[in-house]
């Protein structure tokens, strides 16, 4: 196998390789394939400790020997992980003259989503004073946030800055040898963001990722850790409605939250990464881990609105270690065309009196399949838990498919868990009733679909909801078979 | 006269608030004593721990109920003795029939009072005659226990059901919270005729109203966990007319 | 596999193979596929989804021999029965120990008999509902299954009475694979209840498994009943099922006893304006573990299915439910509807509970439900305030959850088991 042959050269070479590598490399390009030379550069580029770097080494070690996962319902062509490039130093997006130089497709969506001129040349990288704007409102909100005491940087600055707490909590709630893609995850992360709220503070603003990534530029290996101390708050925002466009196909991502005791954290977000043309090529392969961790009373809620890539992988969970600690999952998840969604949720309880709820409103259009797929584990010490799932789907074509796969384990007397799931076709009676009102299709389609993800919708922070809403619409367009 | 229940400085808690703290009351056979208060004052409490509901806990005082140490027996044993608690949200029982959940309990109580049990024939004749007496439908006594009952129907079915298992004491609490006139004017005929100088009632309400269909011979007032007014039934009137403010005016002096 | 689990596989399988009289033998256009699967298959372990909550190697590691054909029969839940009994003992066919009655149209033998008599019928039918290219023990039933029942039923033939078929196991490490085989004609009705025993306290692990053919316009009914006694006792009771249009198939499955069962029912409906009820309790004390799992194939349109288990979990018992419906691309206007509830009565049981819906087609209607939890209290409170014991609360209330289900069992002789008055 080639990978003994790596070992075996690495122990010819020894230590010298370690520091001589990266001086060999001109290019701000690692070549294709994944090996610990790579990772070695990858970390050397970063200035990281050592201790990180053994950190992915270990990661690697572990991914090395495991197989990628195949029990998801969704088909693909495996990703070919050698010639995948895993490092590439931070570059600013391609910058166009002016917006007339944009794919008019994506200009039409944005149009229809209601992103302002502005907001739409500074999202497709319009070179314009506006991007001055923006940083400076940027900066102005770090501030407030340091005179808090609220950390919010990027995964590579909290390396460099806080790396206590970096240590003290990277990997703590997914281990690196959780799956597959977490421990590629682990071995290859190249940024990600870092958050901390102190002790009884509460958050004044919601962070959003929309502000870092103008600094940074997103990652294909993005790493995310959101730690929440004792009594405090965090909303946290993800993504963004506009579409994303992105030349890597595959996206792993990584993301940890902690919430200590009676704190609690907000995680929403809104994924709309390209799901591939109308025929079902290209498009984003989406396979993150997001996991939180609940001390005593505290409280992790997730928010998703998903709408695009090819294939999502994806299952926001919470650990409910602590006692009376709270989880939450709300979820609207859309496909179309031939794009594959395989999401939900794992509620594990372990602490006494949790509570757990779970919404997931799947919509499947065109010739998409659309799974839940959920976990509801009550631990025998778990007593008193309470867990309400409501899982319905959708479905707006007959060439679509919608499936439901909950696990539910109880192992305690004490616990009550309820989960129910319906599956069932837009209502053609209440099109009607829309059309017969003076309503177009689409803006029936729009207006039922809403009411259908509304209990989820309501989640979202106020603007979010209002784009999320728009999104949903543009997803389903034409979609009534 | 000995009295049939004696309530003596009890004391109860749940979840560790304290909610009845230190609460006498006498109640001899055949009168009808009525409890009023404001909300939170302990008035379902009362009801409940009297009933035997273990959520709360006693934790300290007596009750004797007709020459039995009432705390030392539970819930069960309580309405074999001749207790019944007419509750103010009566629970939905999918599966079980409103029937043969009677007969279940009917066969209990004449076990333990050393009753020969009543024939089937016997039984469907008692069901006739006192369902008729709140007006429920035949329909719903073959129906699971209170399941798809309206509010007025699941009242008029504690009634059918003290009527059956005609008990020494009955406690009604809160029965006539939303019941229109007519529905109260029905509960309040059935436990009129079921009162005798042998049994007793206690009437908890929040209104007078009820007291103008059920004429009390005594009137209590219940606050912060205690009886601090007894009177005759124009107390009432007299909380109907003033609110509860004057007694916690006179409980603050 | 593992080397480890090659050699496991071989020494199981080694225990069976060492007789001829096996009905593959006359089945030679199986034999290859058989011989494949039974190479290529692993043992069911943690990671295989279908086995997730049951473990097999007390099957695989424990030495089992062929029983005996001639074994007695121990006591039958139903001995008062008139109708027509048919008794297998360690999976052969018992002649002298059935009752049966002739009726018009009714073809009722040993499989043995049927592949020599009825070879043709027996061979286009045998084993092509089953899946023996996925599981395991299917293909070990079909490869080592040397007898069973046989019944045929006419066009339009319709029985007076219900077919009682008790199946005994008894003997000391006894293993018994029957293999039954069902067939109702265009119109044909049949009610049947099947009982499973497990006599004494042997250990024994049987592998049954029954294909059940239900034409156009027939009606099958079938009261399953299991009863085993014994604390080693391993049971495989696999229903393979396929619904021709406008027919109907109800099945209840009542596991009175049961140190480890696993109940497979698989439904494939195949014809339009067709009704698919599957009912299922258990109620399992001590070590107990029961797991049921449940297919029903909607390929085409306009067809209703019902499927509801109830059970409930004393001791440190272990229940499994795991309910998939399929709703194919073209099965436009299917109904179905997917129910499972649980009491957990102590906290040293568990349930695991998966229903599963897998949808490719628009127009239907589909739900599903779980429900786990403990009793209502304050039913018990509001029983108990009445009058009524609390232990006299508790088993009525036992009794109301699970009665929704009993009420579903078609025969009052079996609803009877469960104390339950008419």
């Amino acid at each position: 196998m080639a990978y003994e042959g790596d070992d075996l050269l690495e122990e010819v070479t020894g230590k010298e390789y370690e520091f001589g590598f990266t001086t060999n490399i001109e290019s701000d390009k690692a070549p294709p394939g994944l090996n610990e030379d790579i990772i070695r550069l990858i970390s050397s580029k970063k200035n990281e400790p050592e201790w990180l770097l053994e950190w992915r080494l270990d990661a690697f070690a572990k991914w090395s020997e495991m197989q990628e996962p195949e029990w998801a319902h969704v088909n693909y062509e495996k990703p070919d992980f050698q010639s995948i490039s895993y490092y590439s130093a931070p570059k600013k997006k391609p910058q166009l003259d002016s917006l007339d130089d944009l794919d008019p497709e994506m200009r039409a969506t944005m149009d229809k989503l209601g992103i302002s001129i502005e907001e739409q040349k500074r999202l497709s990288g319009v070179a314009v004073d506006f991007v001055m704007d923006s940083v400076s409102v940027a900066t102005s909100f770090k501030k407030k946030l340091g005179e808090l005491g609220i950390i919010f940087c990027s995964m590579s600055e909290a390396v460099q800055e806080h790396p206590e707490l970096v240590k003290k909590y990277l990997g703590t709630v997914v281990p690196k040898q959780d799956n597959f893609y977490a421990a590629l995850n682990s071995a290859v992360f190249t940024d990600g963001s870092f958050c901390y709220i102190p002790k009884g503070v509460r958050c004044p603003m919601e962070l959003s990722t929309y502000f870092r990534i103008n600094e940074s530029g997103t990652g294909q290996f993005e790493r995310t850790l959101v730690v929440a101390d004792k009594g405090s708050y965090v909303s946290y925002l993800e993504g963004c409605t506009a579409p994303q466009r992105d030349e890597n196909q595959l996206h792993a991502a990584v993301v940890e939250l902690i919430a200590l005791d009676e704190a609690e954290i907000k995680y929403s977000t809104v994924q709309n990464w390209y799901p591939g043309d109308k025929n079902g090529a290209g498009g984003v392969f989406n396979f993150v881990t997001k996991r939180g961790l609940c001390e005593t009373r505290s409280k992790i809620s997730w928010t998703q609105v998903e709408t695009g890539s090819a294939v999502t992988w994806k299952y926001p969970s919470c650990i409910l270690k602590g006692d009376h600690s709270i989880g939450e999952f709300y979820s609207v998840a859309v496909t179309n065309n031939y794009q594959q969604a395989d999401t939900g949720t794992k509620m594990i309880h372990i602490g006494k009196n949790t509570n757990s709820t779970i919404i997931s409103k799947g919509i499947s259009a065109g010739k998409s399949q659309n799974s839940y797929r959920g976990l509801v584990s009550i631990n025998a010490s778990a007593k008193n838990a309470r867990n309400f799932s409501q899982c319905d789907s959708l479905l707006m074509t007959d060439r679509c498919g919608a499936h439901t796969f909950p696990y539910i384990e109880v192992n305690n007397s004490s616990a009550k868990v309820e989960h129910e799931a319906t599956t069932s076709k837009i209502g053609e009676d209440q099109i009607f009733y829309c059309l017969q009102r003076g309503l177009n299709e689409e803006q029936a389609i729009s207006l039922i679909v809403n009411g259908y993800a509304k209990d989820v919708l309501n989640k979202l922070p106020m603007e979010f909801a209002v784009e999320a809403q728009k999104l949903l619409a543009i997803s389903l367009e034409g979609s009534v078979g | 006269m000995k009295p049939l229940l004696s309530i003596n400085n009890l004391q109860a808690e749940v979840e560790g608030h304290e909610i009845l703290k230190g609460l006498n009351l006498t109640i001899n056979p055949g009168e009808v004593h009525a409890i009023m208060g404001p909300n939170g004052s302990g008035k379902s409490t009362l009801a409940s721990v009297l009933a035997g509901n273990e959520d709360y806990d006693v934790t300290g005082g007596s009750v004797d109920f007709d020459g039995i140490d009432l705390l030392d027996i539970d819930a069960s044993e309580r309405a074999k003795e001749g207790l019944f608690l007419a509750f103010q949200y009566p629970v939905e029982i999918p599966g079980v029939s409103n029937i043969n959940f009677l007969r279940a309990a009917l066969k209990e109580i004449h076990e333990h009072k050393e009753i020969d049990p009543l024939t089937a024939k016997e039984f469907l004749a008692k069901v006739k005659e006192k369902s008729a007496l709140v007006e429920l439908d035949g329909k719903l006594t073959n129906r699971s226990v209170n399941e798809g009952f309206s509010g007025g129907e699941k009242k008029r079915n504690e009634i059918f059901q003290m009527a059956m298992l005609e008990p020494k004491m009955a406690i009604l609490d809160e029965t006539d919270s939303g019941l229109d006139i007519d529905a109260l004017r029905i509960v309040a005929q059935g436990v009129n005729a079921m009162r005798s100088p042998e049994r007793s009632f206690l009437l908890i309400t929040h209104y007078q109203r009820l007291l103008d269909y059920i004429v009390p011979d005594f009137v209590h007032v219940l606050y912060k966990g205690q009886i601090v007014k007894s009177g005759p039934k124009e107390l009432a009137l007299e909380l109907e007319e003033k609110g509860y403010d004057w007694i916690k005016e006179e409980m603050a002096l | 596999m593992t080397p480890v689990q090659d050699h496991k596989k071989a020494a199981f399988l080694e225990q069976f193979s060492k007789d001829e009289e096996v009905l593959l033998a006359s089945l030679p256009h199986l034999q290859a596929s058989v011989k494949d699967a039974l190479e290529e298959l692993e043992i069911p372990h943690r990671r295989t989804e279908s086995w997730k909550y049951t473990r097999v190697n007390k099957i695989i590691n424990k030495e089992w021999k062929t029983g005996s054909s001639n074994a007695p029969s121990s006591n039958s839940l139903f001995p008062n029965w008139e109708g027509s009994r048919v008794v297998l003992v360690n999976g052969f066919f018992r002649e002298d120990l059935s009752t049966l009655k002739p009726e018009d149209g009714l073809v009722l033998t040993s499989m043995k008999d049927a592949s020599k008599q009825h070879g043709e019928v027996l061979g286009q039918h045998c084993a092509s509902l089953s899946g023996q290219k996925e599981e395991l023990f299917e293909a070990h039933n079909l490869a080592f299954a040397k007898d069973g029942l046989f019944l045929h039923l006419n066009k339009n033939a319709a029985l007076k009475g219900s077919i009682l078929l008790e199946n005994h196991v008894s003997g000391q490490r006894t293993s018994a694979q029957n293999r039954n085989l069902i067939i109702l004609e265009q119109g044909a009705q049949l009610n049947m209840i099947v009982a499973h025993y497990g006599d004494q306290e042997d250990p024994i692990f049987s592998n049954d498994l029954s294909e059940v053919f239900v034409g156009e316009n027939a009606q099958f009914t079938c009261d399953l009943v299991q009863s085993y006694q014994g604390e080693e006792q391993f049971a495989i009771n696999t229903i393979w099922a396929n619904q021709a249009k406008n027919s109907r198939f109800t099945l209840s499955t009542s596991t009175l006893q049961g140190n480890w069962v696993r109940n497979n029912v698989n439904v494939r409906v195949s014809g339009e304006n067709c009704e698919t009820n599957l009912y299922g309790t258990y109620q399992l004390r001590n070590k107990q573990h029961v797991d049921n799992h449940t297919m029903i194939d909607h390929k085409v349109p306009h067809c209703e299915s019902n499927e509801h288990y109830k059970g409930i979990l004393y001791d440190q018992s272990t229940g499994v439910f795991n309910g998939k419906v399929f709703v194919r691309e073209d099965a436009q206007k299917t109904n179905a509807f997917q129910q499972n509830g649980n009491i957990v009565m102590s906290d040293n049981a568990s349930m695991n509970s998966k229903p599963e819906l897998e949808i490719y087609a628009d127009d239907v209607k589909c739900s599903h439900g779980s429900t786990t939890g403990q009793f209502d209290e304050e039913a018990v409170f509001y029983l108990m305030a009445r009058g009524i014991s609390e232990q006299n609360a508790r088993e009525l209330l036992v009794k109301a959850f699970v009665g929704e289900v009993l009420e579903k069992i078609h025969h009052p002789e079996v609803k009877a088991l469960f104390g339950e008055e008419e």
